[in-house]
């Protein structure tokens, strides 16, 4: 479980204190186990500050950070890593371009644990784990291990992400508009995988997304972000029954100027 | 040329290629695997050719020797890298500094020794000691003098490489390797970013340091201008290898990087004995030649690309 508590942040962009950006305003959020949150909101509502302050990406202002019941607020990011996983909008982020899958996921598969300098780091063993992990995804990657990653399209690559970020059983998912930069087709296939190892493995989520009908479809809860807040936060049935339009009108509620993105997504 | 000058013709650019492989490799690690443009090359190679000498003329063991300037080079790395990481001083800035601060000292050990830092021919280096060890085996004279060096700093080599592949193919060797490639993807991957840069470097800076005191052993030498377009070379000789030998896996790669060496020194020695007034104007020539390794790859590639995108609209217009 994890809990936020009153989170802030500030962005100082200059030394003039008028171009400060207050990207978090206070907020607090509990995920709770078998959460799958969505989070929706225009540009600069705070919702990747959010996700970055949870990941140790940067540091809060004020606010705690516990996860179940330890307080993280202060752990730095690659210590964080050890019971976080994420995946990013961006597939080139996610993962080494020119090194193989097999090297890609061995580093993920260690998360956690110190590297030693006297074990080998590729082994038979671990690839013939990985090539049993690979084949449920049938996008035949288990015959192309030693394939540098840079060789996969970008669809292809959010799945081997996903798959690094899950592996090693976190205690919570964060993905950032994951499939955001994938064709539709494509955006949904890593959306139904997702959905797939989050509910098979049970793990916490919190997905930001774009695409208000994904927000809407997927997981049990979602939230709406604008101004550094959260304005509006639905679960279990209430959170089926809703619409895109409904959303956008609490969005014009909100704010005056709906952004372009949520119109379009 | 005499039979005495064919011979140096070739072997003397296959010693210098051994010794500041060394130095590439180190160069490599750096610029390649960290991603990280480390001057302070031009700081630890005089700073150790000058410290070498120094100690070895107050009879200290050169093994000793050796062993002392790579712990030289493993702090100056350390030091380096923490000036960037912890006070947050661009890595670019953190080398010069380092840079200026190394050089400082080596002349602060050429003034303690009042005056130049000079071996004499029979000193004991690590050449001696090997020239000597063949003599005791029977060898001739003259093969021993052209062949030991080279024999001595090719088992060095071969072991330094021996281990750099293993060392970058274990868990904290992919883990350094990751931590050069996406700084993001390693840190969402539990990997301490700062300690793999850290690490990185000091193994760089000690190659660097074992390149130095190897090169002022044999020219029985150390000079605080020694360091003087140490890291020209050790790029151009990098780019060269990359250029000309393929280097698709890592094993690959330090195979490139240490042919690119040999390459270098023999278009220098080709330079010299080919070109008129080679020796004054040496520096520009390898300041050319580095523009040159790093032009003709990106102008091959933008010819070949022109190329590709002409015949594609010559076929678009045929169909």
């Amino acid at each position: 479980m994890l809990n936020c508590v009153n989170l802030k942040k500030t962005f100082h962009l200059d030394s003039n204190p008028l171009n400060d950006k207050k990207a978090l305003q206070g907020v607090s959020l509990t995920i709770n186990d078998g959460d799958f949150i969505t989070v929706i909101g225009g540009n600069g509502s705070g919702k990747t500050t959010l996700l970055n302050l949870i990941a140790g990406v940067h540091h809060v202002d004020a606010g705690t950070i516990t996860l179940d019941g330890e307080d993280i607020t202060d752990l730095p990011e690659h210590k964080r890593a050890r019971f976080i996983g994420r995946v990013f909008q961006d597939p080139m982020q996610g993962t080494i371009a020119d090194i193989s899958i097999f090297e890609n996921l061995v580093l993920a598969s260690n998360r956690g644990k110190r590297p030693s300098p006297f074990k080998w780091a590729l082994t038979k063993e671990k690839k013939a784990g990985f090539a049993e992990l690979l084949k449920p995804l049938s996008l035949g990657l288990e015959n192309r291990l030693d394939a540098k990653i840079g060789t996969l399209s970008g669809g292809q690559r959010q799945s081997v992400t996903l798959l690094m970020a899950t592996m090693s059983d976190p205690r919570l998912l964060l993905l950032d508009e994951h499939t955001a930069a994938l064709d539709p087709k494509t955006a949904h296939t890593v959306m139904e995988l997702t959905n797939q190892i989050v509910s098979e493995k049970k793990i916490p989520t919190l997905m930001i997304t774009h695409n208000m009908k994904d927000a809407i479809r997927y997981g049990n809860r979602l939230i709406m972000m604008s101004d550094g807040k959260i304005i509006f936060e639905a679960s279990g049935e209430e959170k089926q029954k809703l619409t895109v339009e409904e959303l956008l009108l609490k969005f014009q509620a909100a704010s005056e100027d709906v952004p372009d993105s949520l119109v379009l997504g | 040329m005499s039979a005495y000058e064919i011979q140096s013709f070739f072997l003397s650019p296959l010693s210098s290629g051994l010794i500041f492989a060394l130095l590439v490799l180190g160069v490599f690690i750096a610029y390649r695997v960290l991603d990280i443009a480390d001057l302070s090359v031009e700081g630890v190679f005089p700073l150790v050719t000058v410290l070498s000498c120094f100690l070895i003329l107050r009879n200290v063991n050169p093994f000793l020797v050796v062993l002392i300037v790579l712990v030289l080079g493993v702090v100056a790395g350390i030091i380096n890298a923490c000036l960037s990481i912890y006070l947050k001083i661009p890595p670019l800035l953190s080398g010069i500094i380092v840079m200026a601060a190394l050089f400082a000292l080596s002349i602060i050990i050429v003034q303690a020794n009042k005056g130049q830092v000079n071996l004499p021919s029979d000193a004991f280096t690590v050449f001696s000691w090997f020239s000597n060890l063949m003599l005791s085996w029977g060898a001739s004279k003259t093969w021993v003098n052209f062949l030991s060096p080279i024999i001595i700093v090719g088992v060095i080599l071969a072991l330094v490489m021996l281990s750099m592949y293993f060392f970058f193919g274990t868990e904290l060797g992919l883990a350094i390797r990751a931590g050069g490639k996406n700084r993001q993807m390693a840190k969402a991957n539990g990997i301490n970013v700062h300690l793999t840069t850290i690490i990185g470097l000091a193994i760089s800076s000690a190659l660097v340091a074992l390149a130095a005191t190897l090169y002022a052993q044999k020219n029985l030498t150390g000079n605080p201008q020694d360091g003087q377009g140490m890291i020209v070379i050790g790029l151009s000789a990098l780019f060269l290898g990359e250029a000309i030998i393929p280097h698709r896996s890592f094993k690959m790669h330090l195979f490139a990087v240490v042919g690119g060496s040999f390459i270098y020194w023999y278009i220098i020695q080709i330079l010299i004995q080919f070109i008129p007034k080679s020796d004054t104007f040496l520096y520009l020539y390898k300041a050319l030649l580095l523009v040159l390794v790093l032009a003709v790859p990106y102008l091959i590639s933008r010819f070949k690309k022109k190329r590709a995108r002409e015949k594609e609209r010559e076929e678009s217009e045929n169909a």
